[in-house]
């Protein structure tokens, strides 16, 4: 590049300034290669470097105006870190999707040689905590978890609970027993009964069927009787059932208590 | 160079330089006495000089020098005050630096 072309291309360059700042450096450099002379030209070329870095110095100093820190001059020519090409600028983008990972710290990184006693320091850290995870769309559903904590402190009431505890007990046990035995012979007598009264009533129909042709009405009689007496049994049956299902609800009623004490809700 | 030059402490290296020639100098020459202190990219001076002018340390005059017009540049009497400051303020951090390094293996 000659001093023509790099004084043309400076120019250039320095078509965003003010007509007044342009037209003052331009002279300056073109001032500056004469003194230096011919000889010198090359050289001048190289020390300067390219055009474009003049450019961005003097448009530097010329945001600068009235700060006092600006950048800071080295050997490499004036440095200030909002033009270093290379620059790490890592800005971290807040991922919505990322799981919680604590806070991300991120560095604004300057090429580290620059930095002399009164230079500026551009260290900020960019922390960026990670918002709560949030992809739970329906309604939050809860289960029940069993902790196995309040054990220990059960088993220390119990043994200091011993003297009355003993008898509460065995009264509970003793009632548990109890309901338990009405409602077997609840089932059973159902159960006998829907046997007995659906067998009875079928047998019923068929000897009120074999009469129909013989006595009429009183076979008719026996029939209905016959078809009531199933129904029943049908009936109880069902019942015996139900009675059936209600052990086991029992039982587990019953150890669901108990649980009690150690029972937490937890979302599932 | 190891150690990088502060805008605060180029602007007193430059005001002395000048400040040497009764009559002031001009910008090639003092680019090169600078050069003879610190090692500085001569894209470097020209922000300073003109800084320094707009804070009326420095002021420029042109004087016809072989068929072309010159720029001079030449100390003001504020300048001068803010170059004694410099010299002041220098002569206690180099020697606080100093101090520091003395007795170091």
């Amino acid at each position: 590049m000659s001093r023509q072309e790099f004084i043309n291309e400076l120019e250039n360059l320095l078509a965003n300034i003010p007509e007044k700042d342009r037209q003052e450096a331009i002279q300056y450099y073109q001032d500056y290669f004469e003194d230096a002379g011919v000889e010198n030209e090359e050289q001048i070329i190289h020390e300067l470097g390219t055009p474009e870095r003049v450019a961005a110095i003097i448009q530097e100093d010329l945001r600068n105006e009235g700060m006092k820190d600006r950048g800071e001059f080295t050997e490499k020519g004036y440095h200030n870190p909002a033009f270093d090409q290379n620059k790490q600028d890592v800005v971290m983008k807040v991922d919505p999707t990322m799981n919680q990972q604590g806070n991300q710290q991120q560095y604004y990184q300057q090429n580290g040689q620059q930095y002399g006693q009164t230079g500026q320091q551009y260290n900020q850290q960019y922390g960026q905590t990670n918002g709560q995870q949030n992809n739970q769309n329906q309604e939050p559903q809860y289960v029940y978890e069993y902790s196995s904590i309040p054990k220990v402190l059960l088993i220390i009431g119990a043994v200091l609970f011993i003297p009355v505890g003993i008898p509460l007990l065995a009264t509970g046990f003793g009632l548990f027993v109890a309901a338990m035995a009405v409602i077997f012979s609840m089932v059973v007598t159902f159960g006998a009964l829907a046997f007995g009264l659906t067998f009875g009533g079928v047998a019923m129909v068929v000897a009120g069927i074999s009469q129909l042709f013989s006595v009429p009405m009183y076979a008719l009689l026996v029939c209905g009787g016959g078809l009531i007496l199933v129904s029943i049994g049908l009936l109880s049956a069902l019942v015996s059932k139900i009675f059936a299902k209600m052990i086991p609800m029992f039982f587990k009623g019953v150890i669901n208590l108990l649980r009690l004490p150690f029972r937490r809700r937890v979302m599932a | 160079m190891v150690f990088n030059t502060g805008a605060a402490l180029l602007d007193a290296i430059v005001l002395a330089v000048v400040s040497k020639d009764k009559d002031g100098t001009y910008g090639y020459k003092i680019t090169q006495d600078v050069q003879q202190a610190i090692d500085i990219s001569e894209s470097t001076l020209y922000p300073v000089l003109r800084r320094l002018l707009k804070d009326q340390c420095l002021e420029v005059y042109d004087m016809e020098f072989g068929g072309r017009n010159r720029r001079y540049y030449k100390v003001t009497n504020e300048g001068k005050a803010q170059l004694r400051m410099y010299c002041d303020e220098w002569k206690q951090y180099s020697n606080n630096i100093s101090n520091i390094f003395v007795g170091v293996e």
